[in-house]
């Protein structure tokens, strides 16, 4: 038996395309959201760290280690920094620091590379996903116009076999 | 009809019967996944409130436990030396101590859900109750008096104080007793701030779980979509009868 494709056929295959392509940029957006909430997460701890830090002063200074010890980000948050950061994090924590003002000066450093890392990221998804939407809602609206298009053929066909 | 278009549409009806089937079927299970996507997110933003108020609690805690006692021994110490006149700085840290305590409440309430029969609260109490006893015994005006008799500044405490009857070992006692009551407090507290994050589920296993059931919508999703999409152009890819009879001849 040999494969025919009906010409009316054709829009609806486009139509189809753009729907699946439309339905992956959605999938794609549940999937920046999911991610979003570990993000903002990580983002909220580092504030609470900026605060800690900027109110260390008001503590004994024999004791200020004990609360810089406790400034440290979550190992699943280090997955959203960039290399750059990555790497810079990486070089500060090979030399372990025991020295109270050198520890002050690395860890308000460090925190700031989290903060520097993590507003980067929560732009540069902002971004994309005001990108997705208007991709989505574009690929929507071709999936509909070529599917009108098959819809005027279905209809001749209809008034072909009334005919 | 001619044989070959029945058995054209035989076939194609039977493809499109079982697609239909087969498409409800993957339907069940979006559905059932979404239930779970939806329960999921659900138990991460549940967990996510819950670390980030312990960790803000651990910080605080540890803060406040270095800076509390510190300050009730520097202003102790300042206070024994001149008792009571120089004991306006330690009256000052001990309102301090007794307003934390009642915010740990709040907080442990509030926040973190407490039980009000848990250690801590009644360990909180016990601070509490120190702290009145350090008022009522070692400076013999309670905060009950105090606020009865509008006293507003610790100034104002210590200049109603009646020096003769007051007794510097009094002082030494109870605030001994009250170091020791915010020591274990602090340590009560830390302890059950270890046990929080080794009782619930890690935060990757609860990321691990959404993105599982993530990808098992992102499956059904698009399997639903082709099996759709199939039913559709072999529904509409059919040959109408006048060609059918054509191929037929």
């Amino acid at each position: 038996m040999k494969f025919q494709l009906l010409p009316k056929v054709k829009p609806l295959l486009i139509s189809f395309s753009f729907a699946f392509l439309s339905i992956i940029t959605g999938l794609i957006l549940l999937s920046y959201e999911k991610d979003n909430i570990v993000l903002a997460h990580c983002r909220k701890l580092n504030l609470q760290q900026i605060f800690s830090y900027n109110n260390i002063d008001n503590i004994p200074y024999k004791d200020r280690l004990q609360v810089l010890d406790l400034l440290d980000s979550k190992p699943y948050c280090k997955k959203y920094l960039s290399n750059e950061i990555s790497d810079q994090i990486k070089a500060l924590e090979e030399y372990p620091v025991k020295q109270y003002d050198i520890l002050y000066e690395v860890v308000g450093y460090k925190i700031r590379l989290y903060a520097d890392s993590y507003n980067r990221m929560e732009n540069s998804r902002s971004e994309k996903q005001s990108q997705l939407l208007i991709s989505l809602l574009a690929f929507n609206v071709a999936s509909l116009a070529t599917q009108s298009i098959f819809l005027q053929a279905d209809s001749l066909d209809i008034e072909d076999e009334d005919i | 009809m001619s044989k070959l278009r029945q058995k054209l549409t035989s076939v194609r009806h039977k493809v499109v019967k079982r697609l239909v089937v087969l498409s409800l079927g993957v339907t069940s299970i979006f559905g059932v996944n979404s239930f779970f996507f939806s329960f999921s997110q659900n138990s991460l933003d549940g967990a996510i409130s819950h670390i980030e108020a312990l960790e803000a609690l651990k910080t605080s805690s540890a803060t406040d436990q270095i800076s509390t006692i510190s300050k009730l021994n520097k202003n102790s110490f300042q206070c024994s030396n001149n008792y009571p006149k120089e004991c306006e700085g330690y009256f000052e840290a001990l309102i301090q101590v007794r307003n934390r305590m009642l915010d740990y409440k709040i907080t442990f309430a509030e926040t973190l859900g407490l039980k009000t029969d848990h250690k801590i609260n009644s360990q909180l109490s016990r601070v509490l109750n120190q702290a009145g006893i350090v008022a009522s015994d070692a400076f013999k005006i309670s905060f009950e008096d105090a606020k009865r008799r509008k006293i507003a500044t610790a100034a104002e405490y210590i200049s109603a104080l009646n020096f003769d009857s007051l007794q510097v070992n009094n002082f030494l006692t109870t605030n001994k007793r009250l170091n020791a009551e915010i020591n274990i407090l602090y340590s009560q507290i830390s302890e059950w701030i270890d046990s929080q994050y080794q009782e619930g589920k890690p935060l990757p296993t609860l990321v691990n779980e959404l993105n599982i059931a993530y990808l098992i919508l992102v499956f059904a999703e698009i399997c639903l979509f082709l099996l759709v999409c199939i039913i559709d152009f072999l529904n509409n890819n059919a040959y109408p009868q006048s060609q059918a009879a054509q191929l037929d001849s």
